[in-house]
């Protein structure tokens, strides 16, 4: 968490108790309305996941002034609102957006002063010494401010942890499917199990269908897997895309995968989303660290509903994680320190077996083009498991955890974190 | 990742059936629907097992589709009496239809079969708040062909800049996805006191069933229909006609100094394009081609190698790719980009002694090469320009322009390049921008 968020949050009780109203729960309502209808009217483009296509977007120096007065006039209307009378997660995602905005505008504001220039192979070469544009790159990803030496240093204890444990499975892992109806045939043995065991940790929820099918256009630098959606998609339900590219389809990749994208991750998030009412401009902004966080966190719990049981499903776990902790540093490493494509990639061959090798470039390039999108993975897991461990040491039900997490989708884990906190 | 979504538009058909004798080119149909294959998955998922035909993903709000009541979730079997059964035979199945022609289909929906009739709404056009879009036409040897203007809203006198594209055999009039590359550089120099014209080449676009394929024409046939456009463009009014340019992206800046000799052209930007004969050229890219896929020292040495074989048959022995392809199974896929062109257009461009033609033009001359071009070589470009200064010294101008790719789009490097360029390097048009601005 920020150091200063906390500090804020008690400042806004103390300064602006005189300047509340009577009905700060329905005025919070109405200035979240109009924030709604205000944003929508600037049309502000779409945050990209890659970094190029952003900085394109950005619009003229007028655009951004006048987004830049917006945001400024928010964050001067919401400080006259008494948080401690409100609903507090609410406040604290207006409040959230806003800070955002305005870090976001003025970078854009120096950004476009400064010629525009579109940098070249990842932030680093911005214009900026105090790296202020990758720190605002790691929060919008993550929902949360995280040091890059904090990054690093979190990547490198997670390899060191999953290699331990790596180290004693010992299995064969390059067992591999051939044809997709076997890989289909496992995944839906893999749902049904799943669906059997997950009101054990999860609230109760109608989950409706979802179609394993293989990715229709899939190539090298297609990732594993992708949840879509059926009204986002077009197809007739809701279906988990697998990587079957080059025909072939590591066994050990099934159970981590599915629980991933489909339950209790994306799908099961996606499903109970659709069961929440959000304020209007909360479906404006989304939350990687929360929702790719929570995909990742639930990787773990495969074991208590049924999954992960034998030494390949989690061989093949713990060797993508393998892989998404490696991220972690290429991303502080090449948008903070500077690390040039060679260096990446010895770094790629010195920290993973031999078999991930030939990941390097798709990995690379990947994290290059897209700042800090990689961290939201684990960073995001990170912290939903130290609230995990504050929550049973509270005596808090796994299942009462959860629900918590589901019912704040919406938002950044900053507020979560806050909120979360707030419980007794 | 979501799947790529494949648009029902006939932007890159190239029908030749029986062409219609028109003075205005009418503007082509629009079905706009969102399609997918019919795969095993999806005849699962919807339960339509017997038959082919294609899924509708999506359908376009305002289309044709959305009139004829086509909807999402439907599987669409035929357009006109066509049978279709992937996303490309649907496009041929609107084929040369006009907006205000009528059409019929067949679809699946839930189980049953659904008939249908409606008429072609034709298809958008470019609409922007602040620029003029309009749609003429020139007739040339290859037919009627779809002339394209943007400019300020204003009505003045403005310099004329004509862009002419690459290899391909493609549309430039997609107002459904306004973020390519070429269009960028159209509206940015619009946006900046310029009119812009591309020329839409045989075949292509609304140009479908008027004439020739852009497939079977020659280099010089191609070339027709620029010097006839920009002709036609120079007696407008509203044309400053001693103040044209020509910018000549990838093989448009060879088609640029042909053009130019027969219109009094005051400049050409070329960008991406080649500056030595093919072999020389192809020796050169294959390199930096390799370079691009990460390959090591001997496997580059073994495909340059090849490459040269297979292009020495090609070009100097005469053979068709299919005996090349006997001769080296490799062949076939190395050589696959000269397919995209008739056996005449390729002889004519090997034939061709490009330095002659540029050090025949006597205006100023741009040669942009993006580093991170792996297509074309950063050596042909200066060649260009030392050819143009050694006869009219002063004249061209060599510009390097950072991180940019042969689509103009943003990448660190060659690889990058390759496997994940960004969207477009604005860094180009500006550099286009400031040296049109230092020509007037």
């Amino acid at each position: 968490m920020a150091p200063g968020a906390t500090i804020k949050a008690v400042l806004c009780v103390l300064w602006l108790l005189p300047f509340s109203s009577k009905d700060d729960g329905q005025e919070l309502k109405d200035v979240a309305a109009s924030f709604n209808i205000e944003y929508q009217k600037l049309a502000i483009p779409e945050f990209t996941l890659d970094y190029r296509e952003y900085f394109n977007s950005i619009g003229t120096i007028t655009a951004v002034e006048r987004q830049h007065e917006f945001f400024t006039k928010y964050k001067s209307i919401l400080r006259k609102i008494n948080c401690s009378t409100v609903d507090s997660a609410l406040y604290q995602h207006l409040d959230y957006e806003i800070a955002m905005g305005l870090t976001r505008t003025s970078l854009e504001r120096s950004w476009l002063k400064n010629g525009a220039i579109m940098p070249g192979g990842g932030l680093y070469s911005l214009d900026d010494s105090n790296k202020q544009w990758y720190r605002f790159f790691v929060k919008k990803f993550c929902g949360m401010d995280i040091d890059p030496a904090d990054i690093i240093s979190v990547g490198r204890s997670e390899v060191e942890r999953i290699k331990s444990i790596l180290a004693k499975l010992s299995c064969e892992d390059t067992l591999s499917y051939r044809n997709a109806a076997e890989i289909k045939a496992h995944f839906e043995m893999v749902d049904s199990a799943a669906r059997k065991n997950i009101y054990r940790l999860f609230p109760d929820i109608d989950l409706p269908k979802i179609y394993a099918m293989q990715w229709p256009d899939a190539g090298a630098f297609t990732p594993p897997g992708i949840y879509l959606n059926k009204e986002a998609s077009g197809y007739p339900s809701d279906v988990f895309q697998f990587n079957f590219y080059n025909q072939v389809y590591l066994v050990r990749n099934i159970d981590w995968l599915y629980m991933h994208e489909a339950i209790p991750g994306h799908h099961l998030q996606s499903s109970y989303r659709e069961t929440l009412k959000p304020a209007s401009f909360q479906g404006h902004f989304n939350y990687p660290g929360t929702y790719e966080g929570w995909a990742c966190y639930v990787e773990y719990l495969g074991k208590e509903i049924g999954l992960m049981r034998d030494t390949l499903q989690q061989a093949g776990h713990l060797k993508w994680e393998l892989i998404r902790s490696v991220r972690l540093i290429l991303d502080a490493g090449i948008h903070y320190y500077g690390w040039d494509k060679r260096s990446c990639e010895k770094l790629w061959k010195e920290l993973l077996p031999g078999d991930l090798h030939y990941l390097a470039e798709r990995e690379i390039t990947r994290v290059t083009n897209w700042p800090a999108q990689a961290l939201s993975y684990k960073i995001g897991a990170k912290k939903l498991t130290e609230l995990r461990e504050i929550a049973q040491s509270r005596g808090m039900s796994m299942k009462g955890f959860h629900k918590f997490i589901l019912d704040h989708s919406y938002y950044p884990l900053e507020v979560i974190t806050r909120e979360f906190k707030r419980l007794n | 990742m979501r799947s790529a979504i494949l648009l029902f538009i006939s932007l890159t058909l190239s029908v030749n059936l029986f062409a219609q004798k028109e003075s205005v080119l009418k503007r082509r149909a629009f079905m706009g629907i969102q399609m997918e294959m019919l795969s095993d998955d999806l005849r699962n998922m919807t339960g339509y097992k017997e038959g082919d035909g294609v899924y509708v993903k999506g359908v376009v709000p305002g289309s044709s589709a959305e009139a004829a009541g086509i909807r999402k979730g439907d599987i669409l079997v035929s357009v006109n009496e066509v049978k279709v059964k992937t996303p490309a035979e649907a496009v041929s199945a609107v084929g040369r239809s006009r907006g205000g022609d009528k059409f019929t289909y067949v679809l699946y929906r839930n189980g049953k079969q659904v008939n249908g009739s409606a008429v072609y709404k034709t298809f958008p056009v470019e609409k922007y708040a602040d620029l003029q879009i309009e749609y003429t036409q020139v007739s040339s040897v290859n037919g009627l062909q779809r002339v394209i203007l943007s400019s300020q809203k204003e009505k003045k006198k403005r310099p004329l800049v004509v862009f002419i594209g690459g290899i391909g055999c493609y549309s430039l009039d997609n107002p459904v996805d306004t973020t390519s590359s070429e269009l960028q550089v159209i509206n940015t120099l619009a946006r900046n006191g310029f009119t812009c014209a591309r020329i839409e080449k045989p075949g292509m676009g609304d140009n479908a069933g008027q004439g020739k394929l852009c497939s079977e024409i020659g280099f010089y046939e191609e070339a027709e229909g620029y010097i006839e456009a920009i002709k036609m463009l120079k007696k407008r009014n509203d044309i400053d006609s001693s103040n044209v340019y020509i910018i000549g992206h990838s093989m448009g800046g060879l088609m640029a100094p042909l053009v130019a000799a027969r219109t009094n052209i005051k400049g050409i930007a070329a960008y991406g394009t080649i500056g030595s004969n093919m072999l020389e050229y192809l020796v050169k890219t294959r390199r930096t081609i390799a370079q691009a896929y990460g390959w090591k020292a001997d496997e580059t040495d073994s495909f340059i190698k090849d490459y040269c074989e297979c292009a020495a048959w090609y070009f100097a022995d005469k053979m068709s790719t299919e005996e090349v392809a006997k001769k080296k199974p490799d062949c076939k896929e190395y050589l696959s980009v000269f397919d995209l062109r008739s056996r005449k257009y390729n002889e004519e461009l090997y034939n061709m002694n490009i330095p002659s033609e540029w050090m025949k033009f006597k205006g100023a001359s741009l040669l942009m090469w993006g580093a991170s071009d792996f297509i074309a070589s950063e050596e042909d470009h200066r060649i260009l320009a030392d050819a143009v200064n050694s006869v009219n010294p002063g004249k061209a101008k060599f510009v390097k322009v950072p991180d940019s790719t042969h689509g103009m789009e943003t990448a660190a490097d060659f690889m990058t390049a390759r496997t994940s360029p960004g969207p477009f390097n604005k860094n180009v048009v500006n550099t286009m921008l400031s040296w049109l601005r230092e020509q007037q």
